[in-house]
């Protein structure tokens, strides 16, 4: 039976794990530890290795939801974490000090990846702190040259995980059909 | 002082989508304010649903309740929902309007309807929206079905798809007017254009002008509910109803001009709005768009030239308009034109038009000519389109997150 991934990443506490726990049909598989490095300042508990959530479809497809640790120290990982996925979801936080710093990072750790498939950028906490505002991620990512669905979300609202979704396959085919 | 009892005996019913607390509260309500009126029961005797549809798990709930209860249901939530045999009460929940709904209940228990009704315009200041055709409502032509796709969705027995195609009928009608495709075919001009200023968009539009660089603007006409904007502030307030307000945007202003001033008052003086779906400044810009647009686009602009979208609008905090996500890609991915927008994803004209329009006021979008530059940046990925295989398995997987 045909396996297909999708990948989540971002920095820490960007809500990565929430996204996956929101949409996956299991209990989601997660690694997260006692944060003892800087990260403790933001997460008390962090993921040091990966989430693992999954999505079963009608006639037993299946499609594995994976989350990046948010430590950089374990990019070793992202290629293989990588091989063979749908597209990327990159989850932004809005109150961390520079998002665009972040943007920048993660958009140039998987370009290869992204210019292969697809990328959405969920930003998150703008609830907490409205600003930057969206145009000013909208105008990052163009600098980095790409074009990309940048959406406000939460990511414990499974319709605005599942919108980030549906805009990363859309922008792949916006010919796929549905009855919507 | 609590409300006179009813003298019908109270209604049996029974409570879904509530957590613990929620269903403690709601128990204190129905003891007390509305007391007599209904009577929770869980024993499967119970005449009509109460179900809050504001969780995450909502869609999948009211499937889950449709499978096992055919009967009338009042549904709890902050946004408009215009369901089958379903009665909305706007959350917070006012003794008054609740009781309303219970009214109805009891008269739909009375006159059960023989076929589902397609769905019905509320009353602007009415809190109780229904779907229900009752005998005494004045009778609904029935709207005749755009694409094949919602042609089968109505016939489809898959719950999901009919309740798919029950919130899209509304959005549809609600968003992007009702002009059949025939209109466009003939490209009768009188019917795919207008002029956004003498709509409520081009006073709004004015206001946001006005109001770049700060201060408040207060839209008004004599003797009608005004509207405050501030573009700098990203503020917005109004006391009107959505459906007033749609009513609003409807109308042809150059017999009864609004006026827009600056006044010197403070957010925090004028309030939110009371209506929870007025409060956001992009949401009401958008919505103002699509409810003046109804499936057309402004004077001068080209069906035929390729639109090329600058950047994607905040769609999961924008009032849905059907297929914009596939819209939007397909205009980032390949500029197209508006006729041959919905030609190549065979969906209505009127959603890609009442969409261009909404995506315009935020300047989103450029139609190109033959003199247009390159974009400086590509569209992202230089994914090829899917293959067949592929196309069914994003199918599979967009109506597992039940966008199909």
């Amino acid at each position: 039976m045909a396996q297909h991934k999708i990948i989540f990443a971002g920095p820490v506490g960007a809500g990565k794990t929430t996204a996956i726990k929101s949409l996956s049909d299991i209990p989601v598989l997660t690694t997260d530890e006692e944060a003892t490095d800087m990260t403790k300042n933001r997460k008390p508990q962090t993921t040091v290795a990966m989430d693992y959530g999954l999505l079963k479809l009608d006639g037993g497809e299946r499609v594995h939801l994976y989350g990046t640790p948010g430590q950089e120290r374990f990019d070793f990982m992202w290629d293989i974490l990588t091989e063979g996925g749908l597209g990327l979801v990159l989850m932004l936080d809005n109150t961390r000090t520079n998002p665009f710093q972040d943007m920048s990072f993660y958009v140039n750790a998987f370009r290869e990846f992204i210019e292969n498939t697809q990328l959405v950028i969920g930003v998150t906490r703008m609830d907490e702190n409205p600003l930057p505002g969206l145009d000013r991620y909208h105008a990052h990512v163009a600098s980095l040259g790409f074009n990309v669905p940048v959406f406000e979300v939460d990511a414990r609202e499974k319709r605005d995980v599942s919108l980030l979704v549906q805009a990363l396959l859309y922008s792949i085919d916006p010919g796929v059909k549905t009855n919507e | 002082m609590f409300k006179q009892k009813p003298k019908n005996p109270p209604l049996k019913v029974s409570l879904i989508g509530m957590s613990e607390k929620a269903l403690q509260l709601f128990a204190m309500f129905l003891d007390g304010p509305v007391r007599g009126s209904c009577k929770v029961v869980d024993d499967g005797s119970h005449e009509a649903v109460i179900i809050d549809l504001d969780g995450v798990e909502s869609p999948r709930l009211w499937l889950d309740m449709r499978r096992k209860f055919q009967g009338p249901v009042i549904v709890l939530s902050v946004t408009e929902k215009n369901l089958n045999h379903a009665f909305w009460v706007s959350k917070p929940v006012k003794d008054d309007v609740f009781l309303g709904a219970v009214t109805k209940v009891r008269e739909a228990l009375k006159n059960p309807p023989k076929q589902v009704a397609p769905s019905q315009e509320p009353s602007p200041r009415s809190g109780v929206g229904s779907a229900m055709q009752s005998p005494s409502a004045p009778k609904i032509e029935t709207r005749p079905q755009p694409t094949e796709a919602v042609a089968e969705s109505k016939t489809n027995t898959s719950p999901a798809a009919q309740l798919m195609s029950e919130e899209m009928d509304e959005r549809s009608q609600n968003c992007c007017g009702q002009l059949e495709d025939a209109a466009y075919r003939s490209g009768d001009p009188s019917a795919l254009f207008f002029d956004p200023n003498v709509t409520l968009l081009g006073v709004f539009r004015d206001a946001m002008r006005l109001t770049r660089e700060g201060g408040i603007a207060k839209i008004e006409r004599p003797g009608a509910h005004p509207i405050f904007v501030s573009a700098g502030r990203k503020f917005t307030s109004t006391p009107m109803p959505e459906a007033y307000l749609r009513a609003v945007c409807a109308r042809n202003i150059s017999d009864s001009p609004l006026s827009v001033n600056l006044i010197e008052i403070e957010p925090k003086d004028i309030g939110v709005s009371e209506d929870p779906r007025l409060r956001r400044l992009d949401n009401m810009l958008w919505k103002i768009s699509l409810w003046s647009s109804r499936g057309r686009v402004p004077h001068g602009t080209s069906l035929s030239a390729p639109v090329r979208l600058r950047r994607w609008p905040n769609i999961p905090r924008l009032m849905t308009v059907p297929h914009g996500m596939r819209i939007a890609a397909l205009w980032v991915t390949q500029p197209s034109g508006l006729l041959d927008t919905a030609q190549k994803l065979e969906i209505p004209y009127r959603f890609v038009f009442a969409f261009y329009c909404a995506c315009q006021s935020f300047d989103l979008t450029e139609q190109l000519t033959a003199s247009s530059p390159e974009p400086a940046i590509a569209s992202g990925a230089t994914a090829q389109p899917a293959n067949q295989e592929k196309r069914g398995l994003f199918g599979r997987l967009l109506k597992k997150l039940g966008f199909g």
